[in-house]
């Protein structure tokens, strides 16, 4: 039972979620730390920060998950996206559909590594995650991931029950990171600290948030300033760029589930039956001739 | 098509090595500053130069088992990497084969031989057979012979000789152009030459491995006024996602990380040797008969050669536009301002 890999992207995991059978939440990017663009994307369900994997120690001390704390050890390595994402989910109070409450209820009683084979092993979330595959036309030489590639993690920061939790799939429990009474201001506390040991290493990251559909808040907004014409509006403006965005999502979805390599080949065809090709060929050998660094020992001469 | 299926299928015939010795692999770690750690790793192995399919790999395999790494199987044609000791500044005999086009593209050993004394020969040879012995079929013959003589350690002089005419004679046969002796002077005609100058000479003739990234950039693709053509643009409609099949959409393919991603998927699978012949027999190209070094070039040269200009004619028979399609001096006019 393989798991792909999945683009770290908004509109990936938004669609992903929405197969799962939630609705209402979507996913929005953080660029910093900042509390102004914390408080943009108000209210905030969890946070999911990934980083590029380098089997780092980390010897912060890990709780068993507390009774109403839902916390599952990682079994499958990319399912890790997946995985954060339910972190977050099942942590909240949010009607999640009828897949994720039954494996809610059904993995309540289970111990941590047993909750990981719970997921792993749901036809329905597999399905919705390996929906992301992205046509692969070409059996890879490369083999499973090592440390050298570029392994990417995801740890999740939410709230519940009056504490904020760490859970990386990849420890034995949860890590209580302290009250919840300014919980985000918590979060970044930790995530900050965490870039901050890659800082010199130029590690990759990025920080995702869950949070309340933007279109159900517009809708909502607009509701309430009905006898105000212009900051209607404003209200409308912003829910035409949300459905735009959406719908960009939509169309960017369909280019990553579509195989492009025939259209590759078509074009170096089409370009060769027009006598084109020969000049883009000439072209390309002409730029990569004029780099000097193309040929390191023939400039010693 | 299921390439999926086709692609795996079929290793490749091997033959017995041109170099092999006992080494170790290493393990790599990124550290913070930008460090990378080097661990040497217990099992015992052997780096291996061998032919796979008339195309030359270098591998390590596990000496117990006998079973190449997959993850340790490299394509390497002449000019594309070296394998070079590095200084530790200790006694390590630790190596690197390092490809020239990526830096972050490199692979490192130990050496496993109980005495050193080999070492540095075992390598020369190593360097020389992979940047020596062009995969290419016949002529390759030709130029191999003259190198394996040089690796089998023949001293250049007496009747089996090799001089540097007859080095650019073999190299001529091969279509390499001819500046590449030009800059070298210094060797008189009829000199014996050295294997260092005889791989100078080889780098310096082949010609830099071509990227499908760069044959169809963006900017290339706008200039060459394909999308102009009304016969090549329906053909070509056909292959985008069927929701998305728009003139509009096929103008900004090139420039979208997943047609990016395709390129990059396919010329990683041109490189691999099992992919190669079922990437031509699935897309029903026929292999050219010019033998080139660069899998990338082989590929293109062989669309070239199945897809003339008459041909689609003759083929596409819906295609009346060719007449009308500008003269090549235009391209090349159009190509010059938006290339830059």
């Amino acid at each position: 039972m393989s798991w792909c890999t999945v683009e770290s992207d908004p509109g990936v995991f938004t669609e992903l979620v929405e197969k799962f059978g939630v609705s209402g939440v979507e996913f929005c990017e953080l660029y910093s730390l900042e509390d102004e663009d914390f408080s943009r994307v108000a209210p905030v369900y969890g946070l999911i920060f990934l980083f590029k994997w380098t089997g780092e120690s980390d010897d912060r001390e890990t709780s068993e998950a507390p009774a109403g704390v839902f916390f599952a050890k990682q079994m499958v390595h990319n399912a890790c996206a997946t995985q954060a994402i339910l972190s977050v989910l099942l942590n909240t109070d949010l009607a999640l559909g009828e897949t994720l409450e039954e494996l809610r209820s059904f993995s309540a009683e289970l111990p941590p590594d047993m909750r990981g084979l719970a997921i792993e092993n749901s036809e329905a979330i597999r399905t919705a995650h390996n929906s992301f595959s992205r046509p692969e036309a070409f059996v890879s030489a490369e083999g499973p991931a090592t440390k050298d590639d570029d392994v990417f993690h995801f740890v999740a920061f939410v709230p519940r029950n009056g504490r904020v939790y760490e859970l990386d799939g990849l420890k034995d429990g949860p890590v209580d990171l302290g009250p919840a009474d300014d919980w985000l201001a918590v979060a970044r506390m930790a995530i900050n600290s965490r870039i901050e040991k890659y800082a010199a290493s130029e590690i990759k990251f990025n920080l995702m948030a869950i949070v309340r559909d933007r279109r159900l808040l517009l809708d909502e907004k607009a509701a309430l300033c009905a006898s105000d014409p212009d900051e209607l509006a404003n209200v409308e403006a912003d829910r035409a760029l949300e459905t735009a965005k959406r719908e960009q999502w939509t169309q960017e979805n369909i280019r990553r589930r579509h195989n492009y390599v025939p259209l590759v080949v078509d074009f170096l065809k089409v370009l060769a039956a027009n006598a084109k090709l020969k000049t883009l060929v000439d072209n390309a050998l002409a730029a990569k001739a004029a780099t000097p660094s193309a040929n390191p020992l023939s400039s010693s001469s | 098509m299921n390439l999926q299926n086709l692609m795996g299928a079929g290793g490749g015939r091997s033959e017995e090595p041109i170099v092999r010795f006992k080494a170790g692999k290493c393990e790599t770690e990124a550290r913070s500053g930008g460090k990378v750690w080097v661990m040497p790793t217990p099992r015992r192995g052997e780096v291996q130069l061998v032919r796979v399919d008339s195309l030359m790999h270098f591998q390590w395999r596990d000496r117990t088992t006998l079973a190449v790494d997959a993850s340790c199987d490299h394509m390497v044609f002449p000019g594309d990497a070296k394998f070079e000791k590095i200084d530790t500044g200790r006694d390590d005999r630790v190596y690197v084969l390092q490809f020239r086009e990526n830096t972050a593209r490199r692979f490192f050993f130990w050496m496993q031989a109980k005495d050193a004394s080999d070492d540095d020969a075992l390598v020369a040879r190593l360097n020389a057979a992979m940047n020596g012995d062009a995969p290419a079929p016949a002529p390759a013959g030709q130029l191999g012979n003259v190198l394996r003589r040089f690796q089998e350690g023949a001293e250049p002089s007496g009747p089996g000789a090799i001089t540097l005419e007859g080095l650019q004679s073999v190299m001529q046969n091969l279509g390499m152009p001819p500046q590449a002796r030009q800059q070298r002077q210094p060797e008189p005609a009829s000199q014996p030459v050295s294997s260092e100058a005889l791989q100078r000479a080889m780098t310096g003739a082949l010609p830099p491995p071509l990227s499908l990234a760069d044959v169809l950039a963006p900017e290339a693709i706008d200039a060459s006024g394909i999308l102009e053509d009304e016969a090549a643009v329906a053909r070509l409609l056909d292959h985008l996602p069927e929701p998305q099949r728009s003139r509009d959409e096929l103008r900004a393919v090139a420039r979208r990380p997943q047609f990016r991603q395709a390129l990059a998927q396919l010329a990683s699978a041109l490189r691999t040797p099992d992919n190669f012949a079922s990437i031509f027999a699935n897309f029903g190209i026929e292999p050219s008969t010019t033998p080139t070094p660069d899998p990338v070039r082989a590929f293109l040269d062989a669309i070239m050669h199945t897809n003339q200009p008459d041909a689609a004619e003759r083929d596409d028979d819906g295609d009346d536009k060719m007449g009308d399609a500008p003269p090549k001096p235009d391209d090349d006019d159009d190509a010059a301002p938006k290339t830059d």
